[in-house]
């Protein structure tokens, strides 16, 4: 695992007084050897490279987002949205016991602003999805690249419209003060068994707004060169269209998980995302559903896996935006599936600028 | 003990343990299925509906132009107290850009000539936002 660094030649003598956006550079990546029981940092990794018109940026960029993945040789990957170049840095170990070193980046020549989401494939390709800023009045593209015997491909681009950084607001008070939610970044993937006659095998989930400004969710797919790129209506998670439905509803935060299959256990394609309902609310749901298909038709029925889950974020609207989702354990011909997200059912009893009091982290699993 | 009452203890037992072995399996959630009961099957076993996938449309990104160094003191300071650039000795609500004709160039991704007067540029956003508009900021540490 890995968390952000904040090296000693950017933090103050004296402290830090508000937010620490400057103080940050680079991430430390820790590893367990014992299953998870314990950690210890392997490495911190850090881009030095100088930024002009950035004084700083020689003390070690801004690194925020980090996601890793392992391949099936045994290599480490972690990336990280590099703030400060507007680049996404990708570091690899070969085997998870010699050191990390950083690759070229896989969309050099665009602005990426946002959190990366990795994968590596069956045969050690590595998928990288992010956002990077749209010459029209789109404002953020949807864009996959993948490094395959050490080389870049040239990035593709899967959806426009992608909703960024998206403030959830629930139009009601807690504790005095308005409820909003600072969401992290909008966009998931994984990658799985295809469908017959169909490369389908990476899956995709992304955030937009409708014409009344209301959150949903698409689903899509690409075929895995990255050639091919589209989505699905039959994958929508909320109201595309404007008069669906009378009350406010927005999704967000989506998540994909694939489970590839195995001898006798099908293969298994799930997507989870979050929803506030609702003229005024507190409280978020979180659903499911199979990115699957009914006789060659897409389809997908939303199940609610979580109900009125009361939301307590602090002033800023932060309450943890970095929902995950995994396959995590065989039984039989059952996968179980499990979602993670912020949890604050001991009670809102406290908002402040950086504190909202209750926050934990919860799992709901399901078996499917 | 008989061989054949030995047979029937033994597959008494193979018969218990499978059973034993069933019962403690999770049990599968039942498969989603459509309003007419027919399963979302995870991968299509015929070939998917070609016309459903609308594809992407072509996306025009804007390009990375190298940065260069903020000259002069002229640069603008933002209300969150982050300071923009000087330019060809001109204030830039942005940062500055070497242009394809080698010119030096005030930008905000993209955004030539940088933000306008009440906005600052916004390197999370990658776009120009309300100047009073708080940053999306790092916690503190507690």
């Amino acid at each position: 695992m890995s968390i952000l660094a904040f090296p000693d030649a950017k933090f103050p003598a004296g402290g830090i007084d508000g937010p620490v956006n400057d103080a940050v550079g680079g991430a430390c990546i820790a590893r367990s050897t014992d299953g998870g029981v314990h950690f210890q940092i392997f490495q911190c990794v850090s881009n030095s490279d100088p930024i002009p018109g950035n004084a700083n940026s020689s003390k070690g960029h801004f690194y925020d987002g980090g996601s890793m993945a392992a391949g099936p040789g045994g290599e480490i990957y972690a990336a990280f949205v590099d703030i400060d170049a507007s680049q996404i840095d990708v570091w690899r170990s070969p085997d998870g016991n010699q050191p990390f070193t950083r690759l070229p980046g896989p969309f050099p020549n665009y602005y990426a602003g946002s959190h990366p989401r990795i994968r590596v494939g069956y045969d050690g390709t590595l998928f990288v999805m992010t956002i990077v800023r749209s010459a029209g009045t789109d404002v953020y593209l949807l864009a996959l690249n993948h490094l395959r015997n050490g080389a870049w491909d040239v990035p593709q681009f899967a959806a426009s419209l992608v909703e960024a950084f998206p403030n959830v607001d629930f139009n009601s008070s807690v504790l005095g003060a308005p409820l909003t939610m600072r969401a992290g970044p909008q966009y998931s993937f994984d990658l799985g068994t295809s469908s017959v006659d169909r490369d389908d095998s990476l899956r995709f989930m992304y955030t937009q707004r409708n014409n009344r400004g209301w959150m949903f969710v698409r689903g899509g797919i690409c075929d895995y060169n990255l050639r091919s790129c589209g989505w699905y209506d039959g994958w929508t998670f909320g109201a595309a269209q404007a008069g669906e439905r009378d009350q406010r509803l927005d999704v967000f935060n989506p998540n994909v998980a694939a489970f590839p299959g195995f001898i006798g256990i099908g293969p298994r394609w799930q997507g989870t995302t979050m929803s506030r309902y609702g003229n005024t609310a507190t409280t978020v749901n979180v659903s499911r559903g199979t990115l699957g298909y009914v006789n060659g038709t897409p389809f997908m029925i939303p199940v609610d896996i979580v109900r009125d889950s009361a939301v307590c974020s602090d002033l800023r609207g932060y309450w943890g935006d970095y929902d995950g989702f995994l396959n995590v354990q065989v039984n039989g011909d059952s996968v179980r599936f499990m979602r993670f997200l912020t949890d604050s059912s001991l009670g809102c009893t406290r908002r402040w600028t950086y504190v909202g009091a209750n926050q934990h982290v919860r799992a709901v699993d399901y078996w499917y | 003990m008989r061989p054949s009452r030995l047979a029937l203890v033994f597959v008494l037992a193979l018969f218990g343990a499978v059973l034993l072995e069933a019962c403690s399996r999770p049990q599968r959630g039942s498969p989603d299925h459509d309003q007419n009961g027919r399963p979302i099957e995870s991968v299509s076993p015929v070939p998917p509906d070609r016309s459903a996938l609308v594809p992407a449309r072509e996306m025009v990104p804007v390009l990375q132009l190298p940065r260069i160094e903020s000259v002069g003191a002229c640069g603008p300071v933002y209300k969150t107290g982050q300071r923009g650039a000087c330019i060809n000795d001109t204030p830039c609500r942005g940062f500055g850009v070497r242009g394809e004709n080698g010119q030096a160039l005030c930008t905000c991704y993209g955004q030539v000539g940088g933000c306008s007067e009440n906005q600052r540029c916004d390197d999370r956003k990658l776009t120009c936002v309300p100047d009073d508009e708080p940053p999306r900021e790092r916690e503190r540490p507690r």
